[in-house]
């Protein structure tokens, strides 16, 4: 019978905290045997909502910090969830360049993209306090 | 990540990229890209080493192959890993860079072969 795994961890909100938090997810795949494939797209995911949130979300290590927490049910859905206390800012919804553009490499937004191409779901809410996004990565 | 530019003839060149290329590293590929760019007629871009691509790496790379293009150089994407390749697919770029999977290709690509 497959055996759910979750992991948490909040990072100071500077760009160390990319890599901080793609060596923390690599763990956490490699020690549940997380398919690669899915596991490549949740990295790449939370990697471009850090990035958003330091660029365009002035996220400052002193003011701010980003969470990340991950649910592995043991054979099929890798579900995660990232939280930032940035401005409220949903990335999930589809604004300026369509998705369907091509790309043009000047265009803001493609990160945003990346994100939503590669999850095979998701969901934003602010609760007062923080951005929290829900991805949810399944096995194909 | 680490990068290594062999000089080819005719004015092309081979960059091998090799590891990361995350929003940390990418700031190290700007400037040869860019130098690369301007300089050479044709780029062999080998990604069979890279294991993680974020967009900011993305842009550097479309950025060189407008610079390219628009002198009528020609730019390919050489043998990138499974999940690599779905990245450059989703992001689009695939569409303005070939990816292609053999050393023969690439150098066809860019107007070596024969």
């Amino acid at each position: 019978m497959p055996v759910t795994a979750h992991v948490a961890r909040e990072f100071p909100a500077g760009p160390d905290a990319i890599a901080a938090a793609d060596d923390f997810l690599g763990d956490f795949g490699k020690t549940n045997s997380i398919p690669e494939r899915v596991l490549f797209r949740a990295r790449v995911c939370v990697a471009e909502l850090m990035a958003n949130a330091l660029e365009h979300g002035q996220a400052s290590p002193d003011a701010d910090c980003f969470t990340i927490s991950a649910e592995w049910n043991g054979c099929s859905t890798l579900d995660v969830e990232f939280t930032d206390t940035t401005a409220p800012f949903d990335p999930t919804r589809h604004e300026g360049v369509p998705d369907s553009a091509p790309y043009s490499g000047s265009d803001g937004g493609r990160g945003l993209r990346l994100m939503r191409g590669l999850a095979s779901g998701s969901r934003y809410r602010h609760d007062g306090e923080r951005n929290r996004v829900g991805l949810r990565f399944l096995v194909q | 990540m680490q990068y290594k530019i062999v000089d080819g003839p005719a004015e092309t060149a081979i960059v091998v990229l090799d590891g990361k290329l995350d929003y940390s590293a990418a700031g190290q590929i700007e400037m040869p890209m860019s130098v690369l760019a301007g300089s050479k007629k044709g780029l062999i871009i080998d990604l069979s080493a890279l294991t993680f691509l974020a967009s900011i790496g993305i842009r550097h790379l479309v950025t060189a192959a407008k610079a390219i293009q628009r002198k009528g150089g020609r730019i390919v994407l050489l043998r990138p890993t499974a999940s690599i390749a779905e990245v450059l697919a989703t992001s689009g770029v695939t569409e303005l860079i070939p990816v292609v999977q053999s050393d023969i290709e690439a150098r066809t690509a860019i107007g070596l072969a024969g």
